[in-house]
């Protein structure tokens, strides 16, 4: 009986055992010949198998092209991601595609239904715990199976179900009469952070055809506006170390967390771990990263600067820089007119000289030269050029930073002044050290541009720009640099801007004009700071569409919901962003219930606003469109798997191949900045009206600045990214939410005792911007006045940080300054 | 005086009748709930993966060990030859027979497959306490429902009661061993896991022992009450004195083996078992555990010694109560802090197998399922399949002593034709 | 020789992401509320990231994935009635979810409480009628049974990995033979000091654990290149 179906079972595993096929081994098959092509000559031996794991110290990479699947280039174990399918089931390949580390995914589907999501088996990285769960998003309980219509009042919640027709009837009927009474730039379009080209494009290629280029953009970003501004006016590019992490010898990781927010890329860390690299984390929390590091410097939120520029100093008093740096490749040695506070123009002392280039004291002929021209140039000294008085930008800088003593920014920052000499002591010693900032904390804050500016500035001076395992890794970098796209109709003509962060006050107050309409495409409202401002705005509009999976945030003030296909269920193209590889994300499955494409939605309301020419494009004749320039199409895609952007010139914007010998950018390229070189002191904010040279402004809504806020609020917050979420993506995905369910705040311990707060007691976390409750974490591991919240949360789920969140800004850069927020703490 | 006395009987056959069917009701309801717990799994409880066992299982020790302490009490008065308390054997027998299916009852309760029991037998495991206790519970059945046959079927009506006393001797020479046997091996299921610090203690098969032997006698004492107005045969006032003085003892000794146990644990300190000893003397089950000692034990050794409360029936019963509660909590503080106290007390703790819905907009998980502090609280549904099986056990009983009440008349009027000359007529 | 199975937890390169857990769960569909594998840490609170403070006063937190650890003298074992948890000649403690008659002993005998069971029928998100999430061969369990971690054998019978060690991000998991001197885990193994967990208890486990490197100490010497071990 028992016995009996016991063998029989035995039976039937043994024969599907042998008819399973193996698809892992077939890709091994073809790729043995490749297997030594990649591999580039580093006096580091690979002794253990397992080291190749996510090793880039393997480096280089060489495209097929169209014949056969691709390798990886930057690492693998041979057979270490296999997931093979068994024979029912149907393999197609897609992209992660939020603005994380957009790792290739195998999806498995079986009968049409999504069963499996694994690692791409000819992949370097492999997916974390929220890519995989998104089998989880694809069939969530809660996902918007039709189109909505708001019955009942903004926010009340009622919804009646409607028909596709109707709904697209209503939003195109809307739209063109709001664009006819109010003007095209009054109807604003928006989505959210989607690394992938079509959702965002589409959008963008709408709302260009409907209001003829006369849009009313978004400036600044949530995320990076301050390390971008930073990064091109230094060096002319953002930079993205990633994989040379592996190099490193000291990896200073500076208000970031990779160990959450680059878990798939952790392998490369580790290997550096391994081959001996120190990693030392700075952040106010003793964070995931923190965790795995040799030391945990805690800061004062906002005040990483004075730190940096206290390093800057230590380094120059101690001639720990690197002199041929110095003079050869960076601005240091250009004269400025200390009356005027500009860089000397080579015009201003040659007659016919080039007014775009630059002049240095060239020792050998005792007085200006042009700067590429000058046979010996001083590093340092003031002269008189020309009847101008006149000093190098490095004697400038030495008098800048000359205040911050470690003593002094110990007294600003909090850290111990012997711990920041000796930090920069050890970065200047350690070749080649790399400034891991990612998307630092540090730099939401409004001192962000000057922050990235003194890493820049700390790596130029230690001659570690331009060296593999150096610079400063910025996660958004040289990722996107692809010149794939969608061609627009029209030319934009913006009509206005809106700071991304003031959405809400922008939309209460009617700036920089009243809108009327918002077209709201997946993005998560609850990131926006100040969030519950920005419901409040939604609801003076006249008309809201949000196009999204779930009844979000911003649905729940819409007018017309309309359900969207997830990129399981359409088709769309990665073209490098975080992963330096073009995906074609195939489709593998029908669209859930009555959920849609992005594209099939702008092209229906194309048709009925009478440009429907300009959709009259499959999703994946779209893509070969978009994937023009580089040559690729996205039947070659298919074929090949992902392609790497360095293996061919036409592939990315730098026209550059890496290939056996080791390319690094800024070690073969010049700067891409107006002298050519990196700028300590930048021309672009010259150009701008900005101060040009670092320089540290005291956090604004701090004890500093604002002491009667200060003194309702004395909590500095600060907001964490946190394992189970890419900002507010994968937020409802119950395999996640049952290792975090619920928001909390972290305390220290003195703050907690002092406020008779137990661990795990409820509190209610405020400010005048709003007030949330949460469980609260009492710890040693952060700083005393610091408390900080993981972000992500919606804000129907409550403990959503954003509400909190200083929504501040500034020109310079438009950046988000949440980590400028000051808050108090109850125990309710 | 005979008339009288069937009219006796009759009446209060009535009223027994009546408690009977009160019995099966409650049993009747609770089956309806079991078939729920087999509709719906034993989510319908209030167990989870950190306290697996609960209720059913705690219950399923307390009722082998009322069994076994009733056939221990009545096999002993054959193999020791104590006279007097030979008279107990049939309700001990029918109180054994009674609690055992209870027993059973709870066991299949708490299974997550009750149709697949029969596995057990079929490439059952030999390593496995379970599976011993499953055949020695199955023998001791067969042994109880043996003596029963030769106490009730009409076979044996007639024979004399000397032929039945030397069945019956024989066979308590196999009773008694597999009545210690069947408890000890249930103590086993506990006592043999180096997994669970707190159970896992050489005295696990004697305290289990000596607790039952203790319920047993008190369930005895109760039934010595109940039947106090027609005279339950075996249970006059010599030998519920003698069973008064076996219960002292056995109080005594159970009171002396935990001690022995609480003590070198708390003793020790630092390790898991001192911390589920602590849980207990100072803890979460203080309440429970303070009572079963001091109302459970003392008091009713305080009862069963006292020279006027002793002659009452009516104190007596109140002891046996008092002693039946203090096993029954026994076994909860055995079974319950080896559980609740576990091995990695790591964050985030144990996968509960709980998955509780967030009350919020969306479907996600409300609470982690992890904890590394187990609770146990039991169901509605858990109290009520429970107390069907008491209230099946308490049906089984009174059936007994039906059949007991029926055979006494029989054998008398019998022997009363067979011979004048025995000491039986005076019973009349 | 017979093989025996083993897994190699590197909790240096562990980050605690819970990648190979959430992955587990998919893979073998197991229902919301259980789990086979969890990250204990030795933090403290709800999350257990609330760091430890270490003897030096500064906080640590080390991360610990865990799992059935397939015990060679499994006390699981020796406790099913029914012989539904059986050791396998490769070494996996395997479960048999027809013969189970789900009395739970083996889930009191667990040391680790690895197991888990199925209290109702395994809620899943998505659930399909005909069909189930994750690994096709991975049987469905039915309610009253209880399940753990099976080392994913229809994987390792195929020749494949276990789903995790194959998801985690950091390569932190290694899995193998370590009868065979020649595997990659045997070779790791007998390069570093590695652990088991509740090793007095006398289980035998097969899951061992090195841990995470000592913290390097840092140098700032004016000289002498920067690079420093020590």
């Amino acid at each position: 009986m028992e016995l009996s179906t016991r063998k029989a079972l035995f039976l039937c595993k043994k024969l599907h055992r042998i008819v399973s096929v193996d698809v892992e081994l077939i890709m091994k098959k073809t790729l043995k010949d490749l297997k030594n092509i990649w591999r580039w000559d580093l006096q580091m031996e690979i002794s253990r198998r397992r080291f190749l794991g996510g090793s880039l110290a393997l480096g280089g990479a060489v495209a097929i092209g169209t014949t056969g699947p691709t390798l990886k280039g930057l690492g693998f174990i041979e057979g270490a991601n296999a997931a093979p399918a068994n024979e029912q089931e149907k393999i197609t390949y897609n992209c992660c595609n939020p603005e994380c580390n957009n790792c290739s995914l195998q999806v498995h589907t079986r009968n049409g239904k999504l069963v499996r999501i694994s690692p791409n088996p000819n992949y370097y990285t492999r997916p974390c715990l929220r890519g995989r769960s998104r089998l989880q998003w694809n069939y969530h309980p809660d996902r918007l199976k039709y189109p909505f219509k708001r019955v009942g009042e903004r926010g009340e919640g009622k919804w009646e179900r409607i028909s596709w027709e109707e709904a697209l009837d209503t939003i195109a009927t809307n739209l063109a009469k709001i664009r006819d009474e109010h003007g095209p730039e009054k109807v604003f379009f928006t989505a959210g952070a989607v690394m992938s080209v079509m959702p965002n494009s589409m959008q963008r290629l709408f709302a260009n055809a409907f209001t003829k280029g006369e849009t009313t953009n978004t400036v600044g970003s949530l995320c990076c506006a301050s390390q971008a501004e930073a990064s091109n006016a230094s060096q002319g590019y953002r930079t993205a170390g990633i994989e040379e992490k592996a190099h490193s010898k000291l990896i200073i990781v500076w208000g970031h967390n990779p160990a959450v927010t680059y878990i798939p890329h952790w392998g490369i860390v580790a290997e550096a771990k391994e081959r001996g690299a120190k990693l030392i984390t700075i952040d106010p929390r003793f964070n995931e990263t923190a965790a795995k590091s040799d030391k945990w410097m805690s800061i004062k939120p906002g005040t990483d600067t004075a730190m940096a520029m206290a390093m800057i100093r230590y380094i120059i008093e101690e001639d720990l820089y690197d002199e041929k740096f110095a003079l050869e490749r960076s601005n240091l040695p250009f004269l400025v007119n200390e009356a005027t506070g500009k860089l000397v123009r080579h015009s201003e002392i040659v007659a016919d000289g080039n007014p775009d280039a630059f002049v240095v004291w060239d020792k050998a002929v005792n007085g200006p030269a042009h700067a590429e021209e000058a046979i010996s140039p001083v590093l340092e000294g003031s002269f008189t050029a020309n009847g101008m008085s006149v000093r190098t930008v490095f004697a400038r800088l030495r008098e800048r930073v000359s205040e911050f003593t470690s003593e002094y920014a110990s007294e600003i920052t909090g850290v111990p002044a012997k711990e920041i000499t000796d930090l920069a002591r050890l970065y200047a010693n350690t070749k080649p050290a790399m400034l891991d900032s990612g998307m630092s904390g540090a730099q939401r804050t409004n001192n962000g541009v000057n922050f990235i500016q003194s890493l820049l500035n700390l790596a130029a001076l230690t001659g570690n720009i331009g060296v593999l395992g150096g610079g400063v890794n910025d996660t958004g970098g040289f990722a996107h640099g692809t010149n794939a796209g969608v061609p627009m109709p029209y030319e934009a003509k913006v009509k206005g801007q809106i700071p991304t962060t003031k959405l809400g006050e922008y939309f209460l107050e009617g700036k920089p004009y009243p809108l009327k309409a918002v077209y709201w495409q997946g993005k998560g409202l609850g990131q926006v700071p100040n969030a519950n401002k920005v419901l409040e705005g939604m609801k003076k509009m006249d008309f809201v569409v949000v196009q999204e999976h779930f009844f979000g945030d911003a649905a729940s003030v819409a007018d017309i919901v309309l359900p969207v296909a997830t990129l399981f269920e359409r088709y769309d193209v990665m073209c490098a962003s975080r992963s330096f590889y073009y995906h074609l994300m195939d489709k593998a499955v029908e669209p859930f219930m009555e959920a849609k494409s992005d594209t099939w939605i702008y092209a229906e309301l194309a048709k009925r606003l009478g440009f429907g020419e300009v959709f009259d494009k499959t999703e994946e004749e779209f893509i070969d469109g978009i994937l023009k320039p580089t040559g690729l199409t996205s039947a070659s895609l298919r074929e090949s798997g992902p392609v790497w952007i360095w293996s061919d010139p036409k592939y990315n914007k730098y026209g550059v191949k890496r290939d056996k010998k080791p390319f690094h950018f800024f070690q073969d390229t010049p700067f891409n900045t107006p002298s050519g070189r990196f700028e300590f002191h930048t021309v672009r904010w010259e150009n701008r009206g900005f101060e040009p040279m670092v320089h540290f402004d005291a956090p604004v809504e701090s004890k500093e600045t604002e002491p009667e806020l200060y003194a309702k609020y004395p909590l500095s917050l600060v907001a964490t990214k946190i394992r189970t979420k890419v900002h507010s993506t994968y937020a409802v995905m119950p395999w996640l939410s049952e290792i975090y369910p619920k928001g909390w705040v972290t305390i220290n311990e003195e703050d907690a005792k002092a406020r008779g707060i137990k661990d795990g007691q409820q509190v209610e976390v405020f400010n005048d911007r709003g007030s949330v409750k949460v469980s609260a974490h009492v710890t040693a591991g952060i700083r005393e006045s610091v408390v900080s919240m993981p972000n992500g949360w919606w804000v129907q789920q409550g403990a959503c940080s954003s509400v909190l969140s200083n929504d501040y800004t500034f020109e310079q850069s438009w950046g988000h300054c949440l980590n400028n927020t000051l808050v108090q703490v109850k125990g309710v | 005086m005979e008339v009288a006395t069937l009219a006796n009987s009759v009446s209060l056959g009535n009223e027994r009748k009546v408690w009977m069917l009160i019995c099966l009701a409650i049993a009747l309801v609770a089956f309806g709930f079991y078939v729920n717990q087999l509709i719906n799994g034993l989510e319908v409880t209030g167990m989870n993966n950190i306290v697996s066992w609960g209720l059913y299982i705690i219950t399923f020790a307390f009722f082998v060990g009322l069994s076994a302490g009733g056939l221990i009490v009545s096999s002993s008065a054959y193999v020791f030859k104590i006279d007097k308390l030979k008279e107990v054997a049939p309700i001990g027998i029918v109180v054994a027979v009674a609690c055992i299916l209870g027993a059973a009852a709870m066991i299949v309760a708490d299974m997550g497959r009750p149709e697949r029991i029969l596995n057990i037998i079929v490439g059952g495991k030999f390593t496995s306490p379970i599976t011993w206790d499953f055949f020695v519970i199955s023998l001791y059945l067969m042994i109880g429902l043996y003596e029963c046959w030769i106490f009730f079927s009409n076979k044996w009506k007639g024979k004399s009661l000397e032929k039945r006393e030397s069945v019956l001797a024989k066979a308590a020479f196999i009773s008694l061993p597999i009545a210690i046997l069947v408890h000890s091996i249930t103590a086993w299921i506990f006592g043999l896991q180096a997994g669970r610090p707190f159970w896992d203690t050489a005295i696990m098969a004697p305290i289990f022992i000596s607790s039952a032997v203790v319920s047993g006698t008190g369930l005895l004492l109760v039934v010595a009450y109940l039947g106090r107005k027609n005279g339950i045969k075996g249970l006059d006032d010599e030998n519920v004195g003698t069973l008064v003085k076996v219960l002292v003892g056995f109080i005594i000794l159970d009171l002396f083996l935990f001690f022995c146990e609480l003590f070198t644990l708390t003793y020790t300190g630092g390790t898991a078992a001192s911390e589920s000893a602590a849980l207990l003397l100072t803890g979460s089950l203080a309440p429970l555990f303070w009572f079963e000692i001091i109302a459970g034990m003392l008091i009713p050794l305080f009862i069963l010694t006292n020279k006027s409360l002793k002659r009452s029936r009516g104190w007596m019963a109140v002891a046996g109560i008092l002693v039946m509660v203090a096993v029954f909590l026994k076994r909860i503080n055995i079974v319950l802090p080896g559980l609740l106290v576990i091995n990695m007390t790591d964050s985030p703790g144990v996968s509960t197998g709980r998955f509780v819905e967030s009350t919020g907009p969306f479907f996600e998980a409300g609470q982690t399922p992890f904890s590394a502090i187990a609770t146990y609280a039991p169901t509605m549904t858990e109290l009520i399949i429970t107390a069907g099986a008491f209230a099946f056990v308490g049906f089984v009983i009174m059936l007994g002593v039906e059949l007991i009440a029926k055979m006494d008349t029989k054998t008398s009027a019998k022997d009363k034709q067979l011979s004048s000359n025995t000491q039986l007529a005076s019973d009349i | 020789m017979s093989k025996r199975l083993a897994l190699l937890i590197d909790q240096d390169r562990c980050i605690g992401c819970w990648t190979c857990a959430v992955v587990c769960k998919m893979e073998n569909n197991v229902g919301l509320g259980n789990h086979w594998n969890r990250i204990l840490s030795n933090g403290t609170g709800e999350y257990g990231e609330t760091p430890k403070i270490g003897l030096d006063g500064k906080p640590e937190l080390v991360f610990q994935p865990t799992t059935c650890m397939h015990c060679e003298n499994a006390p699981c074992v020796k406790a099913c009635p029914t012989g539904a948890t059986y050791k396998r000649k490769d070494g996996i403690t395997a479960q048999n979810y027809s013969i189970c008659i789900g009395c739970r002993a083996c889930m009191a005998a667990c040391p680790y409480n690895a197991r888990v069971f199925n209290w109702g029928t395994a809620q899943q998100v998505p659930s399909f009628e005909d069909d189930h999430v994750g690994d096709a061969r991975v049987p469905s369990r039915p309610k009253g049974v209880v399940e753990k971690c099976t080392f994913c054998q229809e994987k390792t019978d195929a020749g494949e990995k276990p789903a995790c060690v194959t998801s985690c991000p950091a390569h932190a998991r290694v899995f193998g033979d370590i009868n065979d001197p020649s595997s990659e885990i045997s070779g790791l193994m007998s390069e570093s000091s590695h652990h088991s967990l509740l090793e007095d208890l006398g289980t035998k486990p097969s899951v061992f654990y090195t841990a995470p490197r000592r913290k390097l100490k840092v140098s700032y010497n004016q000289d002498g290149g920067g690079y420093l071990g020590e």
